[in-house]
């Protein structure tokens, strides 16, 4: 029984995630598809020339969203991951309220936030630039870093530095050679997430960087206003390629017994 | 080289809770030292404030005549291992052994060799590529000892280091400790709660109760000449009689004893109970009682006595330990006889 019916539902599952970007795929080198056929009737590249014309909207858009992600990934992470292991491993005054503050972006809607900050970030001549939506994407994505952090840290044997100073190393050499090794899971999932997270931002985005900053849900949400499926087919998925890249590097990370990435629920 | 360690009225709390009540120690270079008590007794924090990993809230610690207050950890020149092995788990075996060498500023160029040699002594030879979870609990804790005199300390810390470990293993290991203390030139802090293993193999136990040092001795004293009575109850002494010294004998509630004519003052009276004999005639040093209970402790017999006061109509309980041949039957009257050279009187009651 456990035999015969393990494949099947495997295939559906199979099935169930990537029948959606089947029509993507298709699209995105379909040249007309109208409605009755089951199958485009021709088929062309052109979807694929426009996404990476190096002049293009779209490979310019990757590259501006790579850098940004990039960032925020490398930023959400150093803040969260001292967050993380102030929440974990110490106690101090006030430290509920920190805690709640901390994820309090996880609840209370991005965009109300935005509206908020947006005046801020004008007067300080933040709006328009890409500094100002690396800054707005560190909202969305702190608190994960955080929570991926706080279960990484929970699990983390503070004696393991004792022991390290007791051997004669400075903090500097107990953090990079003891610490880092240990927590490193932690981190590139946590790395991972803000990187996603940021890749895939819209609304904080255009609130903070207007036209100013085109990232590469801007450039797509632009096409797909124009209708011209190929090209939306096309450059979706350019736009799942980063994030599949990274994710390859740090899968064996997320699950695994090896994993410190446990206790996501401790925050 | 002076290596000894002076600990000057060390006094630490954690809050408004203290936890060291003005800790007074003098290690002499080249000795091994057991700080023993029970746990929470403060003995962990002492070792820590000597480390370098936790600050006293006054007093000084001296390593030689070097004053060691403001130095921080990786400055000083100790080792400690502790009571997990803690093994680096990134590293190989090797790595780990090498960990000191590797972090100090001029690194030598024959690491492997050392490190072979190191892994010689603490009897795991080859073992350098193998990995921290390979190994069972006793060869972790030796890696962590190698790699704790890989740094050639003057000052080796342990923080019950074998309490981990099954009791096979433990003894075992605690001589190995000592032997490996007797071929480096340092002088070692031992941490336990055991007082076998400090008995064992110490040139003197520092004995701490609530945060503070009730004797500093050597490990006979602790058995022969308690000064207190926490410190006879805690090395085993289940006699411990209260009265007065008349002269040269002193009255209990059931009888008087006799004692050594240099006996000290006080109002205690410890009787260890394998000094004393239990037998069916009366010798010249002994008293009546009646045998109440018996039982095996290890391959002794532990009897349990009531003597019956001659100032009130109760019994005082005396606990005589006999070769497993004693025969007595509950309820029978015996003789219970003791040395009076063998008696101690404590000079302080608590």
């Amino acid at each position: 029984m456990k035999l015969i019916f393990r494949p099947f539902f495997l295939g559906l599952f199979v099935f169930w995630i990537f029948f959606p970007f089947l029509s993507i795929i298709i699209w995105s080198v379909a040249a007309g598809w109208r409605f009755p056929a089951l199958l485009p009737e021709e088929y062309s590249m052109r979807g694929y020339a426009v996404s990476f014309d190096p002049n293009g909207d779209i490979l310019r858009g990757v590259i501006t969203s790579t850098g940004i992600a990039l960032t925020v990934g490398v930023i959400a992470t150093l803040i969260g991951s001292a967050a993380g292991r102030a929440i974990a491993m110490y106690n101090f005054k006030m430290k509920k309220a920190f805690q709640f503050l901390v994820l309090a972006p996880l609840i209370v809607p991005g965009l109300a936030v935005t509206m908020g900050i947006q005046i801020l970030f004008i007067k300080y001549g933040l709006s328009d630039t890409v500094r100002g939506v690396i800054l707005a994407h560190l909202i969305p994505t702190v608190p994960y870093v955080v929570m991926i952090m706080s279960g990484t840290f929970a699990n983390f044997d503070r004696a393991y530095e004792e022991q390290g100073q007791v051997l004669g190393a400075s903090r500097i050499t107990v953090l990079r050679k003891i610490t880092l090794p240990i927590i490193l899971p932690g981190l590139a999932v946590s790395f991972l997430f803000a990187f996603v997270i940021s890749w895939s931002e819209y609304i904080l985005t255009l609130l903070v960087g207007g036209a100013a900053v085109k990232t590469l849900p801007m450039v797509l949400f632009a096409f797909l206003r124009g209708s011209d499926l190929t090209l939306v087919g096309a450059a979706s998925i350019v736009f799942m390629i980063p994030p599949l890249i990274l994710l390859r590097f740090t899968s064996k990370h997320l699950v695994g017994r090896s994993s410190s990435v446990t206790g996501l629920g401790s925050v | 080289m002076n290596t000894g360690i002076r600990i000057e009225n060390i006094e630490k709390s954690f809050g408004t809770n203290p936890v060291l009540k003005g800790i007074n120690l003098d290690v002499p270079s080249g000795q091994l030292v057991s700080i023993l008590g029970s746990s929470g007794c403060g003995k962990t924090t002492l070792l820590r404030i000597v480390a370098g990993l936790e600050r006293a809230t006054s007093g000084h610690v001296y390593f030689g005549e070097e004053l060691q207050d403001q130095i921080t950890v990786e400055k000083r020149a100790i080792a400690m291992v502790f009571q997990k092995a803690l093994l680096f788990p990134s590293m190989t075996i090797g790595e780990n052994v090498a960990f000191s060498l590797r972090a100090s500023k001029n690194p030598p160029k024959d690491i492997e060799k050392r490190v072979e040699e190191m892994l010689e002594l603490v009897k795991l030879p080859g073992f350098a590529s193998r990995r921290p979870g390979e190994l069972s609990g006793g060869q972790e804790q030796r890696v962590s000892l190698a790699r704790a005199l890989m740094r050639n300390p003057k000052v080796l810390l342990l923080d019950e280091p074998l309490s981990a470990l099954d009791a096979n293993l433990r003894v075992e290991m605690r001589n190995f400790i000592r032997e490996i203390h007797d071929s480096f030139e340092m002088t070692t802090l031992f941490v336990t709660h055991d007082q076998e293993e400090a008995m064992a193999i110490s040139d003197k136990i520092a004995f701490m109760e609530s945060g503070v040092l009730e004797q500093y001795d050597v490990p006979e004293s602790f058995v022969s000449t308690p000064e207190s009575r926490k410190v006879a109850k805690f090395f085993g002494c289940r006699n411990v009689l209260s009265g007065k010294i008349v002269g040269n004998s002193f009255e209990t509630q059931f009888g008087v004893l006799t004692l050594d004519p240099n006996h000290t003052q006080g109002s205690l009276v410890a009787a260890r109970q394998e000094d004393l004999r239990i037998s069916r005639e009366k010798t010249k040093h002994s008293f009546p009682a009646k045998v109440a209970s018996w039982q095996f402790v290890g391959s002794r017999i532990s009897i349990n006595c009531e003597v019956p006061n001659t100032s009130n109509a109760d019994s005082t309980e005396v606990i005589v330990e006999s070769d497993r041949f004693a025969d007595f039957d509950v309820n029978e009257e015996v003789h219970i006889s003791y040395d009076p050279s063998r008696l101690h009187v404590i000079s302080r009651d608590n």
